[in-house]
């Protein structure tokens, strides 16, 4: 049997028999080392860290960055309720401004849209006239910004359905318009 | 002792056999050892994270959002409108700067600790938008442990200590308990429903809420396939509420990592849901990269192979 030569493995500047040493204890923990304990001030940090995440995630409230992490947990059924704005042109047309033509400043604008059940006319005037100063610059032939809900449902691409309720199509599956009910007007005069 | 008297001792020993059993596993869970190479690994790599995240996320857009559409988080509760371009800008440099000397371990504890705040504040802003963001929030949580990480420690100390492993044990806790949660909250909300029915199709269908699928067709695809969809919603599911078992056997910590970064991925594709500092947190924590390194190869990670002569 032939005797290989031995390759030791080194750290840089480390002595050959030290690193062999090492490499002895790699996977042994250092149990008797009195100085292997976690901190006093660790052991705070982590408290108060679980109890703010466990609270959160247990109970189910958002107090930012506490959350309750429900990503999808709502049922998603074949109806469902959306924030859109439609915009007016001067002949009386009309057409749903999707968030993406907006500045990404705008993108997440639907969850504020819906505080419009529920705000003053003052408050939600604001909203819908920086939507519409907005919207204008995309699209100068809009005089008119609604802001509506509109209950969407999906349906089969067969079925009975009207062309101008379509709003897109999902492979065998059409998401139609069922219910549109604006909740806010405001005219761009203002923001022109 | 008699006999009545032993049997009458031996269910409190058993039930002080099982706290004590409990304690010892609690103990280890958070507490227990782990190389001092296995924590370089993971804090530099949370660093490079926070840094990428930092320099960047998508934060100079949010300077114009007009005042009415600004739903500050309670974080950030006296804010009024969201701040000046140049204060978003100075952030990222600064929170960038501070994450690179962390990488470089410059000053490691203030640098590691400026660029953590600079990316809480950033994320914040991008939360006060009105809709709870969950993009940032893992890596914020289980990156916060690190703030008081022991310092010093290179890729050449491969003795497990508990000094080095409390970091680490707490953040993959931590992260178990975020995607039991998320589960959780599923089954609290939709109950199993939210696997057998229409709930994983309608999802596809519907979309996302923000942005757009890369695969659109993809997600058409699951959509309208019944079973696909099925399969897709019972991983999903499953790999949430079962996540806390890797604290119970950390042989299952790469396997989870791995299927939890799939389904980030897939998740990109098919709802176009921007989780890719999710999909990388994971491994980086569940997976012990420098012990990876050691068995694939035939050297420790930071060493120098050499043939006497």
């Amino acid at each position: 049997m032939g005797v290989q030569d031995p390759v030791e493995q080194v750290g840089d500047g480390e002595h050959p028999a030290e690193a062999g040493g090492d490499e002895d204890r790699a996977d042994q923990p250092d149990r008797t080392d009195e100085a292997d304990r976690v901190p006093r001030s660790a052991r705070c940090l982590v408290g108060v860290l679980f109890v703010a995440l466990l609270s959160a995630g247990l109970i189910g409230f958002e107090l930012w960055p506490m959350t309750a992490w429900r990503m999808f947990s709502a049922p998603r059924g074949e109806t469902q309720n959306f924030w859109v704005l439609e915009g007016v042109a001067e002949d009386g047309s009309t057409r749903e401004v999707e968030l993406t033509e907006l500045p990404m400043a705008y993108s997440n604008a639907e969850w504020p849209l819906r505080s419009v059940n529920w705000n003053s006319a003052v408050e939600s005037e604001e909203i819908c006239q920086v939507l519409v100063e907005a919207v204008v610059e995309v699209d100068p032939d809009i005089v008119e910004l609604q802001i509506s809900r509109d209950g969407r449902r999906l349906v089969r691409e067969d079925s009975d359905w009207e062309d101008g309720d379509h709003v897109r199509t999902v492979g065998d599956w059409v998401i139609v318009t069922e219910d549109r009910d604006v909740k806010h007007a405001c005219s761009a005069e203002g923001g022109r | 002792m008699t006999t009545a008297s032993a049997k009458q001792g031996a269910p409190e020993a058993s039930s002080a056999g099982v706290v004590a059993r409990l304690k010892s596993w609690f103990d280890d869970t958070l507490w227990g050892p782990e190389t001092g190479a296995r924590l370089y690994v993971v804090h530099v790599g949370l660093s490079v994270l926070i840094g990428l995240r930092v320099v960047l996320g998508p934060y100079r857009a949010l300077a114009d959002t007009p005042e009415p559409l600004v739903d500050p988080v309670p974080l950030l509760f006296w804010m009024q409108e969201m701040p000046p371009l140049g204060v978003i800008i100075a952030l990222q440099v600064v929170g960038g700067v501070a994450a690179l000397a962390a990488v470089l371990r410059r000053n490691v504890r203030l640098a590691y600790a400026v660029a953590w705040f600079c990316y809480l504040i950033l994320a914040a802003y991008r939360g006060s938008r009105g809709k709870v963001l969950h993009n940032d929030l893992l890596l914020l949580w289980v990156s916060a442990p690190f703030l008081l990480a022991p310092l010093g420690e290179t890729l050449r100390d491969r003795i497990p200590k508990r000094i080095y492993g409390w970091p680490i044990r707490v953040a993959i806790t931590m992260t178990a308990l975020v995607y039991f949660f998320t589960g959780f909250h599923k089954l609290r909300r939709t109950g199993f429903e939210w696997v057998f029915s229409d709930n994983m199709s309608n999802i596809m269908r519907w979309g996302p809420s923000i942005g757009e699928p890369a695969l659109p067709d993809a997600a058409t695809w699951i959509g309208n396939t019944t079973w696909v969809a099925f399969l897709a919603g019972a991983f999903l599911f499953s790999l949430e509420l079962t996540f806390p078992v890797v604290l119970l056997w950390r042989r299952l910590q790469p396997f989870y990592a791995v299927l939890a970064a799939m389904m980030h991925v897939g998740t990109w594709f098919v709802l176009g849901l921007d989780y890719w500092a999710w999909a990388i947190t994971v491994p980086l924590l569940l997976v012990n990269w420098p012990e990876l390194w050691e068995r694939l190869g035939d050297r420790p990670l930071g060493s120098r192979l050499r043939r006497s002569p």
